[in-house]
């Protein structure tokens, strides 16, 4: 019996090949969108400021508190429960102002520190609020969905990773081998597996602290049995001492802010700056003036945060830093790299564009082999699936290419704030559309007679063109053309139309090859009858 | 000076582990190797990466240099395979050489000056 048994289970090999082939079916397009989003997501303040021209402003030698931030945040909302202040940093030129005047009702505002002004509405989410959510919760809020299906699509990679290392035979001998010849679905097994193997820490690493950042989310029902009813709030107000001080009903002016964050910075005696001031009810005598310490200086930040009596500037608390809030902190920062190391967030973009190119080459692979099968059979699953390979991967960098040159080509939004929303849901149907007609232009090219190769071609020119377009007007309605912005020291905008014009190059170069490839398959389908017919004609 | 170490080192190590490999070898259309030289091989590709985490150690620290170099080594090691069937094997032998020298120079060099 034992025997049988023995004989009638699969090998292990066989039955991870299986999950990694189903396991991949049903979540890469998932998964390209969160590492395609997440990989904008690495240069998101950047690319902000190539979308929203007002924005690239220049910096105030010193940032004051009590003479930049508290003018305007008394005359956004003088009667708020909260007021909170981001200081301008490497990254980003300007100070963002938050004002909550009831605990429903919250705006946010960026100030030009050195011209001492609010910026006008851009009209635009930019990268940081359209590219970033759609990277960690899909624009699903409602009962926070996105950041669900996004976990169990984190969870499924971990799956794919973890199989993808068992069915892969030769894991050392194939590790330099890239075989780019006639045989197109060699080479894109080859890549497949490299991008794979030497990005496997990234891919990993990446994926698990994704996982960690929500883990408050994720393990809900766990707080929610052991706080009660209070759940998740209970949790944090424990585990980061997030409580709010209630009203005295007693009004007193606030002390100098700038005095209480030099304290801050004093204590903390590294050249660590302040990241974030928060004022809980400013003008009430039982307000607090939270001081956090920016994450700029390395993977783990364990700097305290100091909290003061608004009132008289006492120190009423110093919250520490434990070890586990440590250790969430350190897989925090690797995935989003809120320090400051160009070199590094260069290398992660690459990574980033590495792991899109995975998942794509393990989807084209499925597709492929199914296709001829499939055409004989008269079974439809692989023209689905191959609609939804092109506009999940292909489709999703036009639908953002499109964004980007309807965000040159809208009209600047009027004075009012309406008005600058209405253009923020114009770009966003923009990408939606774009992103639906891609899908419809896969489905209607992916027709089974039709050469496999001709969807991928049309959109891959499709993104050369939009992707120069997009610098093209940049340029000409900016006036910070990629030469201008690189004599100004715009490194934000230079940079951002420098890979914009990589991406052309390496669109049309992928277009090309992939004319040359389908002229080859038609030519060998061509041949084949004709061979056939010799080999079989009567001597 | 040392990221330059870094990365050289990283990139000379994996030319020299891509040359002592036998599957790569046979690919790229070069004569097998006896034991010895593939140890050799070997043994200056593992010293390559050491020296190139050392580097990387030595920039960020354990933590931060740790993640840079193996980052770092990933994308290296990708564009380096993606390059190879373009660049075959006869600029494979001067790119260990020169990278190897030049990390080394690179590296020793930032030890003694930072």
């Amino acid at each position: 019996v034992a025997v049988v048994m023995h004989s009638a289970a699969p090998p292990l090999r066989k039955a991870m090949d299986y999950l990694h082939t189903w396991a991949g079916v049903l979540c890469t397009s998932v998964l390209f969108l969160i590492f395609f989003m997440g990989t904008l997501a690495v240069f998101m303040h950047e690319i902000d400021r190539w979308m929203m021209p007002a924005t690239r402003v220049a910096t105030a030698p010193a940032f004051s508190f009590d003479r930049h931030a508290l003018p305007q945040l008394r005359a956004l909302a003088p009667d708020a429960v909260r007021w909170y202040a981001s200081p301008p940093n490497d990254r980003q030129p300007y100070a963002r102002l938050f004002v909550e005047s009831r605990p429903d009702e919250s705006r946010d505002v960026k100030l030009d520190t050195a011209k001492n002004r609010l910026i006008a509405e851009p009209g635009s989410e930019g990268a940081s609020g359209f590219f970033y959510p759609f990277h960690y919760m899909l624009h699903l809020p409602w009962w926070e969905v996105g950041i669900w299906i996004v976990g169990i699509a984190a969870v499924a990679m971990l799956v794919l990773l973890v199989s993808g290392i068992v069915i892969h035979r030769k894991f050392f001998a194939d590790f330099f081998t890239l075989r780019i010849g006639r045989n197109a679905h060699r080479a894109t097994l080859d890549l497949h597996n490299v991008s794979s193997v030497l990005l496997l820490p990234f891919h990993f690493v990446i994926t698990f602290s994704g996982l960690v950042i929500f883990l408050a989310i994720y393990l809900g029902p766990a707080l929610w049995i052991a706080y009660g009813e209070k759940g998740r709030d209970a949790y944090y107000a424990e585990a980061y001492s997030d409580t709010r001080p209630a009203r005295s009903g007693h009004a007193a002016p606030l002390v100098a802010i700038d005095a209480l964050v030099a304290r801050a910075e004093a204590s903390w005696a590294d050249g660590t700056r302040a990241a974030d001031i928060d004022i809980a009810l400013p003008g009430d005598a039982r307000s607090r003036v939270s001081v956090y310490p920016s994450s700029e200086h390395g993977l783990v930040n364990t700097r305290p945060t100091f909290v003061f009596s608004g009132s008289t500037g006492a120190l009423i608390e110093t919250i520490v830093v434990t070890p586990t809030q440590a250790v969430q902190g350190f897989f925090d920062s690797v995935h989003r790299l809120p320090f400051v190391h160009w070199w590094l967030r260069w290398v992660y973009f690459a990574m980033g564009l590495g792991a899109c190119v995975m998942i794509a080459t393990g989807l084209l692979l499925w597709v492929e082999k199914r296709r001829a099968r499939h055409q004989r059979s008269g079974q439809t699953g692989t023209r689905i699936v191959a609609a939804i390979a092109i506009a999940g991967s292909l489709g999703l960098v036009v639908a953002t290419l499109s964004m980007l040159v309807a965000n040159k080509l809208l009209p600047a939004p009027s004075a009012n704030a309406w008005s600058a929303q209405v253009r923020a849901v114009a770009e966003q149907i923009v990408f939606f559309g774009t992103w639906t007609i891609s899908l419809v232009h896969a489905a209607w090219r992916s027709r089974t007679e039709a050469p496999s190769r001709v969807p991928w071609r049309e959109q891959a020119w499709v993104c050369a063109v939009l992707a120069v377009l997009a610098v093209m007007l940049n340029g000409a309605l900016t006036g910070d053309h990629l030469f201008a912005a690189f004599v100004a020291r715009q490194w934000a905008v230079a940079g951002t139309d420098g890979v914009l014009l990589f991406g052309a190059a390496l669109a049309a170069w992928a277009a090309q090859r992939l004319r040359g490839a389908a002229v080859r398959a038609a030519t060998e389908a061509a041949d084949e009858p004709a061979a056939a017919l010799g080999a079989n004609a009567p001597r | 000076m040392l990221w330059i170490g870094s990365g050289l080192a990283a990139l000379g190590g994996l030319a020299a582990l891509c040359l002592a490999a036998a599957a790569q070898r046979t690919h790229m259309g070069l004569p097998p190797l006896n034991r010895a030289a593939r140890l050799r091989w070997r043994a200056l590709g593992c010293t390559c990466l050491a020296l190139s985490l050392l580097a990387a150690w030595r920039i960020d620290g354990a933590a931060l240099g740790s993640v840079l170099w193996i980052a770092q080594l990933g994308v290296f090691g990708t564009l380096f395979i993606a390059a190879l069937p373009w660049a075959g094997p006869r600029v494979l032998k001067p790119l260990v050489w020169s990278a190897a020298v030049s990390a080394a120079c690179a590296t020793a060099a930032a030890f003694a000056f930072t």
